[in-house]
């Protein structure tokens, strides 16, 4: 018996000893077939194709997920490790659905330009007929009228492709009347961020910022200095409030000295620094209009503001005067109530207990409304935000929805609260700038949200597209409608 | 003292044969005693003769049979070995048995060749030897690495026509507005390193070949220098859905044509312009063609078969490289399954499968002037081809391990080769002998790149390092570090002043060539150049980097 155990053992070091190297050899093998497919990952596939290169056939059928379980078992002093197997029933195979067809491989390029430690992402067709490079030349060389047929150029390419112009902008400045060139170009600009924006480029965060960098910087001549205020002016209020508001002082010092400052100044400075003015008054008034109460005076203004205070404070006393007088101009970036029109609200005996002055600093006064159970929906869920959208010239349209009659309001969307709440009342804000008009003039909407435990302020930044407006409230969700009627008195 | 060896010859080439017997166990100890004594920590040669002994411990226990003093022995000398041989003697570690010795490829190696290895100065001091040129350990590091050592001394001493062939004859219509700026390219017309254009029977230029000839010189008159001031722009393309892995892409000449090949052993060619991939048509239809016509090539095309992508079907195993004909009429695919197939890009079929190999098969290559192109395979040897034969015309033989990469010198003369076996050779196409080989490599080589004016050659592979090399004299003249996992793509660029590299670590890093040339023509001392900037990528296959042409 002893006899018979030293031979088992001796066989299995045999054993051992060549199973271990044929082992090492294939894993060997099939390791150089995985290096040669450019791959970090070792697969059944290789295996089997390190096995063939010995001679081998290869075990059919063996697949291996990402993750292999193995169970350990261990009993009588041994230890195993081993896959567990399921028991698959055939019927089930054969009676389930085929699987999907995996997706074709398909190809896509994307350009990365490097500049110093200047990186983006753009994506790019690959016969694309513009490039940077061109524009660029004609900068160094000031060739404005070229400079100006190129951007027209890239406009007319915008339709179907995204072009970043960050490096471009920031140019010299120049004696030669190139203030168009850079409105021209702030535009175009805007239009590239607004119409390529996403969440993976990024555009517009990329712009602003370069833009605000600008703004701040000491060294950049002024002439930069007003296109980046341009460009930033013409991404919209919201983006002249958070990046330009904050620097109007130290824009103003640079334009003190340019004008009446101590250090010599040239001809082009002052001309820049005058179009400076011209364009703070024309972009940052209307944001310090909602911004700052009616009370301000000139010296709280300079007090904040520095050197562009009092014209700042002028030209929102004339916003403010054009405003009350015309309806305001067609892009408010606040919510106007105007006086003495009929308000639309919810609920039966509901009224504006405060009239607002479509000039005053703070719109949202929270307007309440009382609920009343007879609004489907709201009945139910006292959290709710419902988006009402009036139809243009429908008198008929039943007037249950609302306690007073105001024709043709019916509820568009009902999106469900996020917060709960038991509070009975609708705290809500009306908004559209040109709610103003009664029912018949037709057009309107209304976001009516309720169920926040706080009141929530709506605020409306139309931006100036007549296709969309984007609602934001105060706790930051954004309710955006796409679909309107034109709004036009 | 008196125990050390009495090793004799230039380089320390110890005979396998020479050292047999119980007593060189015994010499082995005492030298690695002495070693200690004299706190020779640097002594890297002699890890090296450590790790040949070993090798000869193995075969002294063929008669003997013991198994276990045998793994005694190369547990107790293993520790001492420099890491990169560490696969070696994994794969080493599984020979437990003589009979395992027959079969295992690298103990025949070292029955068969002597392991050259050069000491430092420490060493030959001590050592009480001389060689005629002393190193430091960090020149010493710099150029060992390969399975069998260093090159031997005098491997790279044979003249290598580095030059370029001269350019036809072609009428090129000089435009205008050029000041003359051409024609100073056109002048160093006798380069004396340039071999003579029939050294190599070279196929005859075709009117179409010579009309692409015109448009590169165009091209090339446009190109912008590129520097570290003006660096290139990238264009990545991104694969998706690619389930069965991308094993490997080429891209034509003219970047006009993108070829990958995948893991289920098919081919895939895409446009990359918006010219769409047609089949020539059919022989009757051909026939019908008017054959003066000046857009007869168009009309043999069929338009109702234009497409963005073709697949190419054929192989039976992994297609890992593909390479396309200089005038993108074929191209050339390696796989798995030992064959190399010559493909129509006329009408995408199989014309011919090379069978030679039998093993795998890993890399193919055209040669720059068409009409030849060479493979490189699991059976250790580059085999050189012809689109008009079927059997190899040359098979160049050398290295020790698989043929990992092969690549054509930019005047077809040479053929570049890399290998597992850590080293990078240069074979001459006339004669099919080895007149270069260039050790430094720590892992296996994938990737080697010709400077377009020929004199210099970068190879890169998984020890993810670059090494530049100077083909005149085979001298190392960079190691270039910033990679942290294999490097698989190198790419010149077209004014050879830019080398770009990818690979797993997915980024591409760009190497200013021109600085690396310039700081170690001063000092030999190979210095680690500043990579310009790295990016990071979204693929992890860096495709070759093409020259950006700008319009002006």
């Amino acid at each position: 018996m002893a006899e018979k155990g030293d031979k088992d053992t001796k066989m299995n070091g045999h054993l051992t000893a060549e199973s271990v190297k044929t082992m090492g050899e294939s894993i060997g093998e099939a390791t150089r077939i995985m290096h040669h497919s450019k791959k970090c990952k070792l697969t059944c596939g290789d295996f089997d194709n390190a096995l063939r290169v010995h001679n081998v056939e290869p075990l059919y059928g063996f697949h291996a997920p990402d993750l292999i379980p193995f169970r350990y078992a261990s009993g009588g002093g041994r230890e195993l490790h081993f896959v567990e197997e399921k028991e698959l029933d055939l019927s089930e195979i054969i009676n389930s659905t085929l699987p999907k067809v995996p997706l074709d491989v398909s190809m896509k390029g994307a350009t990365t330009i490097l500049q110093g430690d200047h990186r983006s992402m753009c994506r790019l067709r690959r016969d694309q007929a513009l490039r940077g490079p061109p524009v660029k030349v004609n900068i160094v060389q000031n060739n404005l009228a070229l400079l100006i047929y190129l951007m027209r150029l890239m406009k007319a390419l915008m339709e179907n492709q995204t072009i970043y112009l960050e490096k471009y902008l920031c140019m010299r400045p120049d004696v030669d009347n190139h203030w168009a060139l850079r409105d021209f170009a702030a535009r175009l600009n805007a239009l590239i961020c607004k119409n390529f924006h996403n969440n993976v480029n990024n555009i517009q965060a990329r712009v602003t910022k370069t833009f605000s960098k600008a703004v701040r910087s000491e060294k950049a001549a002024l002439a930069t200095i007003y296109g980046a205020l341009s460009g930033l002016g013409e991404l919209g209020p919201e983006v002249v409030h958070s990046f330009v508001v904050p620097n109007i002082r130290m824009i103003g010092d640079r334009v003190r000295q340019a004008i009446d400052g101590q250090q010599l100044t040239n001809n082009a400075d002052r001309i820049a620094a005058e179009n400076i003015k011209k364009l703070a008054a024309k972009y940052i008034s209307p944001v310090l209009k909602t911004h700052r109460l009616l009370t301000d005076t000139i010296e709280d203004y300079t007090a904040e503001y520095g050197y562009l205070g009092p014209l700042l404070h002028a030209a929102v006393g004339k916003e403010r005067s054009s405003s009350t007088s015309s309806q305001g101009p067609p892009h408010k970036p606040t919510i106007q109530i105007s006086q003495g029109k009929p308000h639309i609200f919810l609920g039966g005996s509901g009224t504006l207990s405060t009239p607002q002055t479509p000039t005053s600093a703070r719109p949202l006064q929270n307007i309440t409304f009382p609920r009343t159970p007879s609004i489907p929906g709201v009945g139910q869920n006292p959290n709710q935000k419902f988006v009402i959208m009036q139809q243009p010239r429908v008198s008929s349209v039943p007037m249950q929805t609302t306690g007073v009659g105001v024709g043709g309001t019916s509820i568009v969307k009902v999106l469900p609260g996020m917060h709960g709440g038991s509070t009975g009342n609708i705290t809500s804000g009306v908004s559209a700038s040109t709610i103003t008009s009664s029912g018949s003039t037709g057009g309107q909407k209304i976001v009516v949200m309720s169920g926040s435990q706080q009141p929530m302020q709506v605020q409306v930044s139309s931006g100036g597209e007549p296709g969309r407006q984007v609602f934001t409230s105060a706790t930051g969700e954004q309710i955006s409608i796409v679909k309107t009627e034109p709004s036009h008195l | 003292m008196a125990s050390l060896p009495q090793l004799s010859g230039q380089n320390v080439q110890i005979k396998a044969e020479g050292m047999t017997g119980v007593s060189d166990k015994q010499t082995l100890a005492a030298v690695l005693q002495f070693l200690k004594k004299h706190n020779l920590k640097v002594c890297k040669g002699f890890a090296v003769a450590v790790r040949k002994s070993n090798v000869i411990r193995f075969r002294d226990y063929r008669t003997q049979n013991v198994l276990l003093r045998t793994k005694k022995f190369f547990l107790k000398y293993s520790l001492d070995q420099e890491p990169y041989y560490a696969e070696d003697l994994n794969k080493l570690s599984t020979v437990t048995k003589p009979e395992h010795m027959k079969g295992s490829q690298i103990m025949e190696n070292f029955k068969s060749s002597k392991f050259v290895l050069k000491m430092s100065r420490d060493s030959y001091t001590h050592l009480k030897l001389f060689d005629g040129v002393p190193r430091t350990k960090h020149q010493i590091d710099m150029t060992s690495g390969g399975l069998l050592g260093e090159a031997a001394r005098d491997a790279n001493k044979t003249k290598i026509l580095h030059g370029l062939l001269k350019e036809p004859d072609i009428n090129i219509p000089v435009d205008d507005d050029d000041d003359g700026g051409g024609d100073g390219e056109d002048k160093p017309k006798n380069d004396p390193n340039a071999p003579a254009t029939n050294r190599i029977p070279m196929p005859e230029l075709k009117d179409q070949d010579k009309l692409e000839r015109v448009n590169a010189y165009r091209e090339a008159l446009k190109r912008v220098k590129m520097g570290p001031t003006s660096l290139p722009s990238i264009c990545f393309y991104t694969f998706h859905n690619a389930i069965q892995g991308i094993t490997g892409i080429d891209i034509s000449e003219d970047s006009s044509l993108m070829c990958t090949c995948f893991g289920d052993s098919n081919i895939k060619i895409w446009s990359l312009t918006p010219n769409k991939l047609r089949v020539m048509k059919q022989m009757d239809e051909l026939e019908l063609i008017d054959k003066d016509a000046d857009d007869v090539l168009e009309r043999m095309m069929d338009e109702r078969t234009a497409e963005d992508c073709k697949m190419l079907t054929g192989h039976s195993g992994p297609v890992f490289n593909t390479s396309f004909s200089p005038d993108k009429s074929s191209l050339t695919s390696c796989s798995e399954d030992g064959t190399v197939r010559l493909w129509s890009l006329h009408t995408w079929t199989n014309l011919v499968s090379y069978k030679g190999h039998n093993t795998p098969v890993w890399d193919v290559k055209f040669s720059p002037h068409g009409h030849y192109f060479v493979s490189g395979g699991h059976d250790r040897v580059a085999r050189l081809w012809t689109t008009d034969h079927y059997q190899p015309v040359r098979i160049f033989a050398g290295h020790y391990a698989d043929v990992d990469c092969v690549q054509f010198h930019p005047n077809g003369n040479y053929v570049a080769t890399g290998s597992s076996d850590r080293a990078v050779r240069i074979f001459d196409v006339l004669n099919g002998s080895c007149v270069r080989t260039l050790t430094g490599h720590k892992g296996a080589i994938h990737s080697l790149c010709f400077s377009p004016d020929g004199k210099y050659l970068a190879s890169t592979g998984l020890d993810a390092t670059i090494c530049l090399w100077d083909i005149s004299n085979g001298n190392m003249l960079a190691q270039m570090r910033e990679h942290t996992n294999t490097v698989y793509s190198l790419c010149f660029s077209r004014c050879g002043s830019v080398l770009a590299s990818g690979g797993l670590d997915n980024t591409v890093k760009l190497w200013d060539v021109t600085k690396v040339i310039k700081e170690t023509d001063k000092d030999m001392d190979a210095s680690i150049p500043s990579s310009l900037s790295i990016i990071n990528p979204y693929s992890y296959i860096t495709s070759e980097i093409q020259c950006i042409f700008y319009q002006n």
